[in-house]
């Protein structure tokens, strides 16, 4: 066997004068690469034990943060890290980079993406039951509402105010989806509904607005008068208070004898819907968000439409707003709905004296409708009583304000750029790569010349 | 607002005006024992029109026979379940006769069999009080028609029942007992009258009002 | 001393044991081995019924083929002089001594002792032995392990099962014995006779839609002790037919049920669907509407209907109803053309001419005309169809007007107006000495303009007399009269207004004179119009008794939304599905018999649902679908959120 010596020696004194420089400089270019491997090395050492780490950040994005998250936690846990979010994080992903902050590593994100939204649910003050939904978003952002069944209903936010609903049939939970956020809220508590005393004279408006409610599952008391001495009765009106009433509604004046009670009940906490026509009384006028009313704007006897119901009804527009009123529907120039607070409670005012022929003139719904809607009222005003649920799903229902809160703000892109270094994995993918062609380079160059 | 608006149905095939001064009589009833808003004129509507719904009250009589159009019966069905009442009354006085034999193949064809109403049924009670149950007319206790004296009228209940008639809902009230010709008579004649028989029409108006 | 040849066959016989042996273990082994396969792709996947039934065989064959590759090879015991070859390959030194030994072709013993003395030197036992122990050392290796695996597994339920279903397949008395009499069922059904509708035989039905009134006869494989079929509150024993299979008959009720068949601890539901008859369809074409004749029409009146049923028509007729009187006294006569008779045909027309003159037509009289027809049905009663009515009316001769009767003129009320005013006047004309000015004038004035509104009554009266209903007027008499009292009228109500009543006394007397003379003549009727009395409310005002009652409501239900009833059942079977299927199923199908009187569409949509879950197949996304097609819509709330709630 010959020496290594030989070999080089016969590599190279075998060969002309420019094959001898060509093979000097091979054997040179040889050398050259076992440095750089032995300096991959090294580095790959380094980048391993974390050395020089300041400047180099770890990334993630949505897709891969479930894998980085563990290998930030049980590998060398990285000082800086940033995660690019194309859609809210989960519950847990969340509160576990919240987790790394506090284990001394400093997180940031980006998520431009990610749109401010906001679900609130609450029960309704209603028998049929059901939730109020608010979602707050962008406005011309589209928000899809959505259960364990599916899709429920889209919509896209108006200039103001968002996007509300009243769902008949709600599920444990209910999401609210504005782009790439998911809002998720829960119900938390039900609501422990009393009766209502409904007091008027007789007449169509209180015969129907008396079905509707009971229809819908109202216990009612009423005191309907039919002379002046001969009054329906339903129920008995001893006390007007919050531990028997939720609302109260009044009609006309055949209510003004209850007036202070009614004042009372209400400043106390309980509710009352008041038909403008009872403002009439001066005493009751006192309760109102409307201390007058205009003369009765008869209707032309069209059927109410599906779309647009309440414009073919009669109304006594409501006047003399007082300065805390605040107008919930207009036709044209006439406020039509009006409501206010009263000490503790609440007080809403309708203008339409005749809503009973929606539900009899109306379309096919319409009788539905109309119970929707005169229990919206109620709901409205109502006092209730809260019962806790007992368990409550989970739920965010501010994914990216909690996001805020538990990371900080998010950073924008020229930030995390000018913050510098590559990915340690990345690097680390091209340190192997490197390395391997290297060795493969100063192998192969050093085999085909001869030499072992 | 809830002004009560007496109307009468006009209805295809047959004389539905033949009580005309019935309406201003019971107006004029309602005016004098309640403080119920009441329109100083009736209406006619048509049975197969829209304008029905706006008259959730509605009075039905005639001599000849009921043969409703396929309109009539629709609006009549919905008039009904929506909470509307009616009021239908044989003007013949006859259960042999061409009107009760026609109306009440309608009525049961579009709603089921018509029922008794007990005679102690609030509609009885609502206003004044007829302890027999409906009172009975001048042509009953002549002898007119079919000479005969009906102790009951007939009902479409309607809504969820209670589980005693007594106390359930009367979608539509049918009468063998002619009240259109005993009310057909101008209301300033009942000051010579000893007792007022328009008070069950009373009643009628109160129970549709109230119940 | 043994023989070589002792030696051999002794040999033999012993190999020949262990080959036998052998043979039936390993072929235990791989019957084993094929219940222990089964066993652990069962625990993967469902098995499908061919995979039951073919198990046993299955084993056994597997059993027979391992069984049969031992003795094949083993074979060789047949031949002496292989098993001799045997041990000398297995002692060399023997130098073929032995097989020479037992050549019948060598000589005897006594003739090559020493051959044969080397050929008994083999230990042949011992290699015997050896051999046994390692075979069937072997087999009970391979046996003991495939029953350590299979007790693992325990597969005896699948092994019966396995058993059930391949007699079920081989064996069909044995099948009906041992199995679920209800997994075939066939349903014969036979409409009723009128229908003339075919019967139909289907298989395994889940449910069964036929016209109400047909006879269904179920049957199964079996004997019929101990099925029962459970329809209603009823409790049917099934009968046997004599050949081996049970059948029980029902017949289709008017509403739809479930039918539950029992046969020990296995059930199934069958879903009856009734189909009603429905009544003919009558369209009248002619007379083509309602008419008022003002003279007695004459001739010959053609009626005409086209006519539809949805299983045959039996007949047809047309019925006159002529009514004639007046006031409080009518008579009506009800006759009927000839019967016409359909065949059965599901489509027809009927046409027939009527003579006028012979219905005893009159000034007026009212002519009611309608078709009716009837079908076959003899199950529930025959079906009645009506058409439309055709009102044909002949107007009175003194009706002036050209298109309707209507009621008479609010004549009465005017004609009072005008006579308690003239009274009135009449007391002020005469009280004109004592009152002052003022007071006299002023009175006068409020008189005037009571008359006006008498006035504008009359107007009001003179336009519907005069309304041809086509947007043209035309005089009447009355109206003429009217005319008169109303141009009187005015000069009363000028006379007064200036204060000289007296002046304005002759023409009001006037003015009463024709309001009589028009109130007693006869009633003038105008159809479509009704003019009403005008009562005089805030004067008569609470002058009546009040009864002072106290009369109680009572509530009003609240409305029961059968479509959330059925929500909420299904909800519950969802609930059931992840871990019974069958009853979520079956669950499910007394929903679907609920829906199919309250919400046809969504008993179609359960349909899948159930027949998804009968598979094995999860059914979420049905019933999700189904649950969401149930509930109220997403009300949009308008307002600020703490008004929050108004629509």
């Amino acid at each position: 066997m010959r020496s290594r010596a030989e070999v080089r020696e016969s590599g190279v004194s075998g060969m002309g004068g420019g094959a001898r420089l060509g093979a000097r400089l091979r054997v040179a270019g040889e050398w050259a690469l076992r440095a750089l491997v032995l300096a991959l090395l090294v580095w790959s050492l380094a980048l391993a034990l974390g050395w020089g780490g300041k400047g180099a950040v770890e990334r993630a994005s949505t897709e891969t943060l479930s894998e980085a998250l563990v290998r930030w936690t049980t590998v060398a846990g990285p000082e800086r890290v940033h995660v690019a979010f194309d859609h809210a994080p989960s519950l847990v992903e969340r509160d576990w980079l919240a987790a790394l902050v506090g284990a001394g590593t400093a997180v940031g994100w980006s998520g431009p993406s990610l749109l401010p939204t906001a679900l609130a649910i609450e029960p309704r003050a209603d028998p049929a039951g059901g939730v109020e939904v608010s979602v707050a978003a962008p406005a011309g952002a589209l928000v899809v509402l959505r259960d364990t069944l599916g899709p429920l209903d889209s919509a896209r936010v108006e200039a103001l105010g968002g996007v509300r609903a009243y769902i008949p049939r709600p599920r444990a939970t209910l999401d609210a989806a504005v782009g790439a956020v998911v809002a998720r809220a829960a119900l938390a508590d039900s609501l422990e509904l009393k009766r209502l005393l409904v007091l008027g004279a007789a007449g169509w408006e209180t015969k129907f607005a008396v079905a509707a409610l009971e229809e819908r599952g109202w216990r009612v008391d009423a005191e309907v008068r039919v002379s002046p001495q001969t009054t329906v009765r339903q129920g008995s009106v001893t006390a007007i208070d919050t531990s028997r009433y939720s609302a109260v509604l009044v009609l006309d004046t055949t209510a003004a004898a209850y007036a202070e009670r009614i004042g009372r009940y209400v400043r106390s906490g309980g509710g009352l819907v008041l038909w403008s026509p009872a403002v009439d009384a001066p005493r009751l006028a006192a309760l109102a968000p409307g201390r007058g009313r205009g003369a009765v704007i008869e209707d032309e006897g069209r059927p109410p439409s599906d779309s647009a119901p309440r414009e073919a009804l009669s109304i006594a527009p409501i006047t003399g707003l007082v300065p805390d009123a605040v107008v919930l529907e207009r036709r044209g120039e006439h406020v039509t709905l009006a409501a206010r607070r009263l000490g503790a409670g609440r007080v809403v005012e309708t203008g339409y004296v005749n809503t009973w022929r929606w539900r009899m003139a109306g379309g096919e719904d319409a009788p539905e409708q109309h119970r929707t809607w005169l229990a919206g009222l109620v709901a409205s005003v109502a006092y209730v009583g809260r019962l806790e649920a007992g368990q409550v799903p989970p739920s965010n229902a501010a994914p990216l304000a909690t996001l805020i809160d538990r990371l900080g703000p998010a950073v924008v892109a020229e930030e995390v750029e000018a913050g510098g270094g590559l990915d340690r994995a990345v690097l680390a993918r091209w340190l192997f790569a490197s390395l391997c062609l290297a060795l493969l380079a100063e192998w192969a160059s050093r085999r085909t010349r001869g030499a072992r | 607002m809830s002004r009560f608006v007496f109307a009468t149905a006009e209805y295809a095939s047959g004389d539905w005006e033949s009580a005309p001064a019935l309406p201003a009589n019971l107006i004029d009833s309602v005016a004098r024992y309640t403080s119920i808003e009441v329109a100083p004129a009736g209406v006619s509507v048509r049975l197969d029109s829209d304008e029905l719904f706006n008259y959730p009250f509605v009075w039905l009589t005639g001599h000849l026979p009921v043969r409703f159009t396929e309109a009539e019966r629709r609006n009549l069905k919905r008039y009904v379940e929506r909470g509307g009442f009616m009021m239908v009354d044989d003007h013949n006085h006859d259960i042999t006769g061409v009107f009760h034999q026609t109306a009440t193949e309608e009525i049961e064809r579009l709603f089921g069999k018509l029922e008794q109403v007990p005679n102690d049924h609030e509609i009885y009670r609502c206003f004044f009080t007829f302890e027999n149950g409906p009172p009975h007319t001048n042509h009953e206790l002549n002898g007119w028609g079919d000479d005969l004296l009906h102790p009951h009228l007939y009902a479409i209940f309607v809504g969820p029942s209670t589980g005693d008639r007594r106390r359930d809902r009367i979608g539509l009230l049918y009468s063998n007992k002619d009240y259109s010709s005993e009310w057909n008579f101008h209301p300033e004649t009942k000051r010579t009258m000893q007792q007022d028989p328009t008070k069950f029409g009373v009643n009628l108006i109160v129970y549709a009002l109230t119940r | 001393m043994t023989t070589a040849l002792e030696l051999v066959r002794r040999a033999r016989r012993r190999l020949a044991a262990v080959v036998a042996l052998s043979a039936l273990l390993w072929g235990v082994s791989a019957a084993l081995a094929v219940v222990a396969a089964a066993a652990l792709v069962r625990l993967v996947v469902p098995l499908p019924a061919a995979v039951y039934a073919a198990l046993w065989p299955l084993a056994g064959l597997a059993a027979l083929a391992s069984a049969g590759v031992v003795v094949w090879r083993g074979r060789g015991v047949r031949s002496l002089e292989r098993v001799a070859l045997w041990i000398e390959e297995r002692q060399p030194e023997l130098r073929f001594a032995l097989v020479t030994a037992i050549d019948p072709r060598v000589a005897p013993a006594h003739s090559h002792a020493a051959l044969h003395a080397e050929a008994q030197r083999a230990d042949v036992s011992g290699l015997v032995g050896r051999a046994t122990r390692r075979a069937l050392g072997r087999a009970l290796g391979a046996v003991a392990a495939f029953v350590v695996v299979v007790s693992v597994l325990q597969p005896q339920a699948l092994l019966r099962a396995a058993g059930e279903e391949l007699v079920r397949r081989t064996v069909p008395d044995a099948e009906a014995a041992l199995a679920n009499r209800l997994a075939r069922l066939t349903a014969r059904v036979v409409p009723p006779a009128y229908s003339r509708l075919p019967e139909a035989t289907l298989e395994n039905p889940d449910g069964i839609s036929a016209l109400i009134g047909s006879r269904i006869t179920f049957a199964g494989s079996g004997p019929a002790d101990g099925v029962v079929a459970v329809l209603g509150g009823d409790t049917l024993a099934a009968a046997s037919d004599g050949r081996s299979r049970w059948g029980v008959e029902v017949t289709m009720p008017d509403a739809p049920t479930v039918v539950a068949f029992h046969d020990r601890e296995y059930r199934r539901l069958v879903v009856l669907e009734p189909r009603a008859d429905s009544v003919p369809v009558v369209r009248l074409r002619l007379p083509a509407r309602d008419t008022t004749y003002q003279t007695v029409p004459r001739g010959r009146l053609v009626v005409e209907a086209e006519l539809a049923d949805d299983i045959g028509l039996d007949y047809g007729v047309v019925e006159y109803m002529v009514t004639k009187g007046g006031q409080e006294s009518f008579e009506t006569k009800l006759s009927y053309g000839p019967r016409v008779a359909f065949g059965n045909a599901r489509t027809a027309v009927l046409r027939e001419a009527v003579d006028l003159d012979t219905m005893g037509l009159g000034p007026g009289t009212v002519l009611h005309i309608r078709v009716v027809a009837f079908d076959g049905n003899d199950v529930t009663g025959p079906g009645k169809g009506v058409s439309e009515t055709r009102t044909l009316r002949i107007a009175e001769p003194e009706d002036s007007v050209s298109i309707n009767p209507a009621p008479p003129l609010p004549i009465d009320s005017m004609w009072m107006s005008q006579r308690r005013l003239n009274m009135k006047t009449d007391t002020l004309i005469r009280n004109k000495p004592r009152l002052d000015l003022r007071t006299f004038v002023n009175t006068s004035s409020a008189y005037g303009n009571a008359q006006d509104e008498i006035r504008q009554r009359a107007i009001a009266v003179i336009r519907l007399l005069e309304d041809d209903g086509v947007g043209g007027t035309f005089e009447t008499q009355v109206s003429r009269m009217l005319r008169e009292a109303v141009d009187l009228m005015y000069e009363a109500r000028v006379y007064l207004g200036i204060a000289q009543p007296d002046s304005a006394m002759p023409y009001m007397v006037r003015v009463l004179e024709i309001l009589d003379e028009i109130r007693l003549a006869n009633r003038y009727y105008l159809r479509g119009v009704v003019l009403p009395e005008v009562v005089n409310v805030e004067r008569v005002r609470l002058t009546g008794e009040d009864p002072a009652g106290k009369e109680v409501r009572e509530p009003r239900r609240v409305l029961e939304d059968v479509r959330l009833r059925l929500a909420a059942r299904i909800e519950r079977a969802a609930a059931l599905a992840r871990s019974d299927p069958q009853a979520a199923a079956d669950s499910l199908v007394y929903v679907r018999v609920a829906a199919l009187v309250e919400a046809p569409a969504v008993a179609e949509a359960l349909e899948g649902a159930i027949e998804q879950l009968r598979r094995g197949v999860a059914a979420d996304s049905a019933l999700a679908r189904v649950r969401r097609a149930l509930e109220p819509a997403p009300v949009r709330l308008r307002g600020p959120v703490e008004w929050g709630g108004i629509p």
